[in-house]
């Protein structure tokens, strides 16, 4: 067999090991949160890193005060804004193993 | 391209047109919106099909409530469309890899 063959077949206990390996560390994702308050305190949102909304605290008083409109919108913008940033989290968290990125890279110029 | 035998090279390449097709649906997923409702009807939601909370609209009654009793009914609409989006994407993998399995893939690898 030739070398490319070799080289893949060398990689892959290591890649099935770090893909094990990821998939571990993207469960865990779910136990770390990420939490963000809207500008004006009005909203707190509790996302967890795998992008479950935990928990969700309004003010008291903001549905007297705000129009239900506005409340909606800062409700949504902060929810938001903490499932993008746990995202990234995530991200960076659970990047492609070293094996598995050159597994990849082999495997595309095989058929292209 | 190196010289694997010829049906390794198919294999491989029946495998990406797959992976691509796999691909596709879950960006189209992905596209799509799922709207979810609390069970008094108070509060509705939608979220984009990779989990984001595009929007949150909230009937009248909700100024006369507390902010515990609005984040409740969000928490609510939001696990519903939760449980909307898995529901239809679970239902469209399954289309995906059921056209996989009857078009003859064996799951073997190339002898």
């Amino acid at each position: 067999m030739n070398e490319t063959f070799h080289r893949l077949t060398e990689l892959y206990p290591r890649v099935q090991r770090e893909v094990l390996e990821s998939r571990e560390r993207r469960r865990e994702l779910a136990d770390d949160t990420i939490e963000v308050t809207s500008d004006e305190h009005t909203v707190t949102a509790v996302v967890s890193l795998d992008g479950r909304l935990r928990g969700l605290d309004v003010l008291p008083a903001a549905p007297r005060r705000l129009d239900p409109q506005t409340l909606g919108e800062t409700i949504a913008a902060t929810v938001r804004e903490a499932q993008l940033r746990a995202r990234q989290e995530a991200q960076l968290r659970a990047a492609p193993t070293p094996a598995l990125a050159e597994y990849r890279r082999i495997s595309r110029g095989l058929t292209s | 391209m190196p010289d694997l035998p010829a049906n390794w090279r198919d294999g491989i390449a029946t495998m990406r047109g797959h992976l691509d097709e796999l691909r596709d649906t879950l960006r189209e997923v992905a596209d799509d919106h799922y709207e979810g409702v609390d069970p008094t009807g108070r509060c509705r939601v939608r979220v984009d099909g990779t989990g984001l909370l595009v929007a949150v609209d909230l009937d009248g009654v909700a100024t006369r409530l507390d902010g515990a009793e609005v984040a409740a009914l969000v928490m609510d609409a939001v696990a519903a469309a939760d449980a909307a989006r898995a529901e239809l994407m679970a239902a469209r993998l399954t289309a995906v890899t059921n056209r996989i399995r009857l078009s003859g893939t064996t799951g073997e690898p190339p002898r």
